[in-house]
């Protein structure tokens, strides 16, 4: 299955994009932004986006929306990996059609944990 | 034309005493001259005219004078003990706003060499750029041990050294995990620079609400530099020659 990694912070993607390797997967593809994100959606299928929120110019919760309003990618499963850790903001991503939110910092175990909720045993 | 009164000698004549005089004369009394002040307020020769003694009362404006005096003595003895307390509030604030004054021109004085604002947001900038710079080379060799773990389990048996392996493995997760801390310490510290831009927009507006070049007069802060001796003390600085910071370079330069 293939994985995107989205995050604006170069280092961060290279961090899940390690984890996710020891969690087991492979084949992982990153973007810098939400606009390459959805670009990149649109070219490939992927099995699972793990997102972060505050990024420009479009953010995580601006991807989840963009592809939960469009026919051929709403079904793609969808992580949301981020800082923010407000009520408003979990239930606003919620809202919008979030299947999992992990909040930074964060571990392998609960990476592993939250995928295997969200797309079943690997 | 004058009316003679026993205080004053003679004088003109008031309205009301010409009027007066008017309602004494009887209406149709048939007489062919005025009489009294109605004859003085008529054009008439001055040599036909007699002169009238009125009484004047004074009470009435000598009671207004007395009532101003004794408003002017109470002013002058209970009010101006208000009016001395009020000035000395008046210099009380005064005094404090000079203060704050000289407080705002510690924070950002317009002639200072230094700005603190701009210090403070490029040191942490800096601790950014450092701290990503240290993780991605703690990312890099951990990369690089991993392999190394992946081709000694490749070659090792089952047994202790395998087992040793793959607790290896483990520890390169955790190093993996721990990295999250730059992504977090990154955003933390751009929310302080974004609040200290905040208060540096907030002085400047302060200092604009007075007349800028005030502040030029006040005395500079000193120096956020610590001290050794004469010699200041940066701690980690860019090398920036225009500001005298020199690179490990040229030190070896200067020792040959």
């Amino acid at each position: 299955m293939k994985i995107l990694v989205v995050d604006d912070y170069a280092t961060m993607r290279r961090i899940v994009r390690n984890l996710l390797t020891q969690i087991g997967f492979s084949d992982i593809e990153e973007a810098g932004d939400g606009v390459t994100a959805l670009a990149k959606l649109r070219e490939s299928k992927f099995g699972l986006v793990i997102s972060d929120w505050n990024m420009e110019p479009m953010t995580g919760l601006q991807l989840l929306k963009e592809i939960r309003a469009d026919n051929k990618l709403n079904a793609t499963p969808f992580i949301m990996v981020t800082a923010e850790s407000k009520t408003e903001n979990v239930v606003a991503a919620k809202e919008a059609g979030v299947n999992n939110y992990i909040v930074k910092p964060f571990n392998a175990d609960t990476l592993k944990q939250k995928i295997t909720s969200v797309i079943g045993a690997f | 034309m004058t009316v003679k009164t026993p205080m004053q000698g003679a004088r003109k004549p008031f309205m009301a005493e010409l009027q007066k005089a008017r309602r004494g004369t009887a209406p149709g009394a048939g007489s062919a001259e005025p009489s009294g002040l109605l004859a003085l307020a008529a054009p008439e020769p001055a040599a036909q005219l007699a002169p009238v003694s009125v009484e004047v009362d004074h009470t009435p404006v000598l009671r207004a004078v007395a009532e101003l005096h004794a408003k002017f003595d109470r002013f002058m003895s209970h009010d101006r003990s208000d009016i001395d307390q009020i000035q000395i509030e008046i210099a009380d604030i005064s005094g404090r706003i000079k203060a704050t004054k000289a407080e705002m021109a510690a924070l950002r004085h317009p002639l200072a060499s230094e700005d603190r604002f701009q210090q403070a947001s490029e040191e942490l900038g800096a601790v950014v750029n450092a701290t990503e710079a240290a993780t991605n080379t703690i990312i890099t060799c951990t990369e690089e041990i991993e392999e190394i773990i992946h081709e000694l389990r490749a070659q090792l048996p089952e047994g202790y050294q395998s087992s040793r392996v793959n607790d290896m493995n483990e520890a390169v997760v955790k190093i993996f995990e721990a990295c999250n801390f730059q992504d977090l310490t990154g955003q933390r510290i751009t929310k302080v620079v974004r609040a200290l831009s905040f208060i540096e927009e907030r002085v400047e507006a302060m200092m604009g609400v007075w007349n800028k070049r005030e502040f030029e007069t006040m005395p500079l802060p000193p120096g956020m530099a610590a001290k050794d001796g004469d010699l200041d003390l940066h701690g980690p600085n860019k090398v920036d020659k225009d500001k005298g910071m020199i690179s490990q370079a040229d030190i070896d330069a200067l020792f040959g």
